[in-house]
């Protein structure tokens, strides 16, 4: 009895310790009685429901937004040799994880400035939750149609896909840990800054610029971060013969890459879905008409010009005309007809194909197109906003070029930085034997190639 | 040792590199200017313009009075006391310039548009308005090196907004350039209003805002439709034939029945009806005791017997804030209101741009229709610089004299003022600075036909220490 009694007792003490600790945690999440008449309206019972299917179409929008890592990872890979996607794989992980975490440390709050801005700059910290009264941000009190949390995972995966774009230009020849710390670098300080121009309130949102889900943003950032990091970096190995010509690397899996492209197509629904940042269904359905639009018309595009020019119906053209047609029309997708977002597709698909072939030929290589994809069409997305979205074209332009500029300039500058430290390019050797075996110890199909 | 780049075309970086970044520099601090319906006259000191100067027959974007949300991340991520949920004055303006910009853009403006900006600063006397504060926050979004425009801007202290803990209250008065905007078949604005499926009671303007709100938070102006500015009207006496005393005007609902009859009255005068009003701001006299909020519910009731109801659905964009009025005569409230003729109604512009109805509560007509095709100038509001030394009735004048001289800058006078909002700070009793203001601007007045639509608004404060503030609006036959 005695020895139940010990047992019991303290048990209940510590339930009764858990229930007033609750209790209180609950009673200290007040509703202040103050409220605005917004407030009010927010607080009637069908915005109630709104939000709640809004918040949960934006964390599976989240979540679709995720999967487009695997489709970056699949067509890195693909598109690569062998001998070096142990590599890429190892790469590609490290980006989501790596942006994922920056964007909690110093991302988010640098990118969404809690209550001022100057419009240019202004340092984020931890964006936690330390206080009880959290409520409001967590409910459709906020104004919004997401509560914090979505909010924050929903903008971190886009951070990291900006980060992703410079694995594919820069993939078969970089030092890992040089790529890690260019990364970390760039998707910690730079992106979060040059995003809250457009995004937190800053100068170019003062000025009319529009970008929806981030043709400018987050693409052409990308895009011309790894224009810098390739010029820095040079060519692979046997990419160029003596007189400069360039040689065709093809890429070791062809189906990967097509299934890389089709995760990008299906994650590419929740990028500029969950961009109108609720279920409006009207909204939400036209995204999806414009973005499956302009990815197809985008591919039509390539496919027919792509046959002109080569001779032959080159794959990776096409899906690379896939996806600088969502690049495309990720800045105006909200608003575009389906007529217009056919046009920017195709017209995206028209410029990939002739870019990367200028690309390759004054000396760039880029092993995935991820410069004319990302950097040249996510431009020409930009500008089609102002074209038939609801932009003016000369901030678009204006807005195009900060980007542009930008992410060249400071990445460039970076990744000298780093070149001049710790080196960014392994031995040629290293290059020619491959990197899962030079840096990793490991292959991806020792079966195949027999060891070598 | 080898060189540090191994790119053929490593020459041609730098140059391309340069020319886009000058090409951005030229578009973004040269091409990019503002609107080309409005033109600033310039002040000396290249502070706030004298006037912005709107081209004859443009379309208006006005917005209602915007304050603060809430700033819920701040108070999520760390523990905050309950009075700092808004911030100080500096933060909430922060706040409500990012809200008026995000209003701006859904009609497809940008801060470039802005012609007129009415910052109202909460203060009493122990926590006098924080001015330097809306000064800085509205110095990071306007006046930059990349938005260089600077509109007219007015600025007054006033004792309490809707919620106590609000700081700051701010108008625009935005205009709409060629080829953009909801009046631009097929543009993306047009598109989108059309979506939002609302009824309007003239055809002439767009509303925005929740549908279920009983006002609306902007409404787009067409051009080319004359407007009507009323001067502030306030209760008319119970009896008026018993002399004046606290009680004549009764409790507020009386005032704001009586309040809305007259306007009612003087819209009849000038050929309108409420279904015509597209803006009204509201100003609550504190009372005793009472909150604004009280008063303000009161006032909204009397408000839906005359609009947002089934026979007008028209929901006017509103301000609504507390100032300390005339509550020495026992008033307790006052209301402005803008309306908007039709073509084919409108009154006839013959003799001048500004047409006067009826007799206004303090001087000058009760309401003044402005024609759409005459210059509009919106003014800075205008003060003393240094009035040390001088009595009250000395600074009124001086300020007056001001005025004029700023009119002159653009060829303007007296005669051509349509509207004056005159704020009065006195370190004096309400009655005395009322009484000194009534006989300066009643010298000013004589001769004026039909002289503007007037507002006297008492305040807490202003800025520099005036004593009076003079805000007017112009309209200047080409």
């Amino acid at each position: 009895m005695g020895r139940a009694a010990a047992f019991v007792a303290p048990a209940l003490a510590l339930l009764l310790l858990a229930a007033s600790a609750e209790g209180s945690a609950v009673a200290g999440v007040r509703i202040p009685s103050e409220t605005t008449f917004a407030e009010y309206v927010d607080n009637l019972s069908e915005e109630y429901s709104f939000f709640t299917v809004s918040n949960l179409w934006l964390l599976i929008a989240a979540a679709m937004v995720f999967v487009m890592h695997t489709g970056f990872a699949m067509l890195e890979s693909g598109l690569s040799r062998s001998k070096n996607t142990v590599n890429i794989l190892y790469k590609n992980f490290f980006v989501i994880s790596c942006g994922l975490v920056t964007y909690a440390l110093v991302g988010y709050n640098t990118m969404y400035p809690p209550d001022t801005f100057n419009g240019f700059f202004r340092m984020g910290g931890w964006f936690g939750i330390d206080s009880d009264k959290f409520m409001e941000v967590m409910s459709s009190r906020s104004g919004n149609n997401f509560a914090y949390w979505t909010d924050f995972i929903f903008q971190a995966m886009f951070a990291a896909t900006a980060a992703t774009i410079v694995s594919g230009a820069v993939a078969e020849r970089i030092k890992l840990y040089s790529f890690m710390v260019f990364t970390v670098l760039l998707v910690g300080l730079v992106y979060p800054v040059a995003g809250s121009w457009t995004w937190g309130g800053g100068w170019l949102e003062r000025n009319g610029f529009v970008d929806f889900a981030g043709s400018s943003v987050v693409h052409a950032f990308g895009g011309y971060a790894a224009l810098a990091a390739v010029l820095v970096l040079g060519p692979r190995r046997g990419k160029y013969d003596a007189k400069g010509k360039p040689k065709a690397i093809p890429g070791h899996n062809l189906s990967i890459a097509a299934l890389g492209v089709f995760l990008l197509w299906f994650g590419w629904y929740g990028f500029n879905g969950g961009s109108v940042l609720d279920a409006h269904p009207e909204r939400v359905g036209r995204v999806f008409v414009t973005t499956s639009l302009g990815a197809a018309s985008g591919a039509f595009a390539a496919m027919l010009v792509t046959p002109l020019i080569l001779k032959k119906a080159d794959l990776s053209m096409a899906l690379n005309g896939v996806l600088a047609g969502l690049v495309g029309i990720t800045a105006s997708a909200d608003v575009l007809s389906p007529g217009a977002a056919m046009l920017v597709g195709a017209i995206s698909g028209v410029i990939v194909v002739g870019s990367i072939l200028f690309f390759d030929r004054i000396g760039i290589d880029d092993p995935v197109g991820a410069i004319s994809v990302h950097g040249i069409c996510g431009t020409w997305g930009t500008l089609a906003a102002g074209i038939w979205g609801e932009g003016r074209l000369l901030w678009q332009i204006v807005g195009c070029l900060a980007y542009a500029i930008v992410a060249f300039a400071v990445s460039f500058l970076l990744f000298s930085l780093v070149k001049l430290i710790m080196g960014v390019r392994v031995s040629a050797e290293e290059e020619d034997e491959g990197l899962d075996i030079a840096e990793h110890g490991q292959q991806a199909y020792p079966e195949f190639t027999g060891g070598k | 040792m080898r060189r540090f780049f191994d790119y053929p075309h490593a020459r041609w970086i730098l140059p391309l590199f340069v020319l886009s970044v000058a090409v951005w520099f030229v578009l973004a601090f040269r091409v990019v200017r503002s609107n080309d319906r409005m033109e600033r006259i310039a002040s000396a000191d290249g502070g706030d313009p004298v006037a912005v100067r709107v081209v004859p027959g443009s379309s208006y974007f006005f917005t209602w009075g915007v304050t603060a949300n809430p700033r819920s991340r701040v108070i999520a991520m760390r523990s905050l006391p309950e009075d700092e949920r808004y911030g100080d004055t500096y933060t909430q303006a922060h706040g409500v310039l990012q809200q008026l910009t995000l209003d701006l853009s859904e009609v497809g403006l940008t801060l470039r548009d802005v012609a007129h900006v009415r910052a109202y600063v909460v203060g009493d006397a122990e926590n006098p308005p924080d001015f330097d504060g809306w000064d800085r926050a509205f110095n990071e979004f306007f006046g930059t090196a990349t938005m260089p425009h600077r509109p007219a801007r007015t600025t007054v202290g006033i004792s309490r907004l809707f919620i106590n803990a609000y700081r700051i209250e701010v108008e625009f008065v935005a205009v709409i350039p060629d080829g953009r905007g909801p009046f631009v078949a097929g543009s993306v604005p047009a598109r989108e209003y059309e979506r939002s499926g609302r009824t309007e009671t003239n055809e002439a303007w767009r509303s925005y805002g929740r549908l279920r709100w009983p006002m609306s938070t902007g409404k787009a102006v067409d051009a080319g439709h004359a407007i009507l500015f009323s001067a502030g009207m306030l209760a008319t006496p119970m009896n008026p034939r018993m002399p004046e005393a606290r009680w004549l005007y009764g409790r507020v609902d009386a005032q704001a029945a009586s309040i809305l009859r007259k306007g009612e009255g003087i819209l009849q005068e000038a050929g309108l009806t409420y279904a015509d009003v597209f803006f009204m701001r509201t100003i609550m006299f504190p009372e005793r005791n009472v909150g604004i909020g009280r008063n303000f519910g009161i006032f909204n009731r009397e408000y839906s017997r005359f609009l947002n109801n089934p026979e007008n659905p028209n929901k006017p964009t509103r301000t609504v804030m507390s100032a300390p009025g005339y509550t020495y005569r026992g008033q307790l409230m006052a209301l402005e209101m803008f309306a908007l003729f039709s073509p084919s109604n409108q009154p006839s512009f013959e003799s001048g741009p500004l047409v006067g109805f009826g007799t206004g509560s303090v001087v000058g007509p009760a309401a003044v229709a402005v024609d759409a095709f005459a210059g509009h100038y919106w003014l800075s509001g205008v003060s003393v610089p240094d009035a040390t030394g001088m009595s009250l009735e000395e600074e009124y004048r001086a300020a007056f004299a001001e005025l004029e001289a700023r009119l002159q800058r653009f060829g303007a006078g007296p005669q051509d003022v349509a509207t004056l909002r005159a704020y009065i700070a006195a370190d004096v009793p309400e009655a005395e600075a009322v009484a000194a203001w009534r006989s300066v601007a009643n010298e000013w007045f004589e001769g004026l036909a039909p002289g503007p639509a007037v507002t006297l608004m008492p305040v807490v404060a202003l800025p520099g220490g005036a004593r009076v503030l003079l805000e007017s609006f112009a309209a200047v036959r080409p």
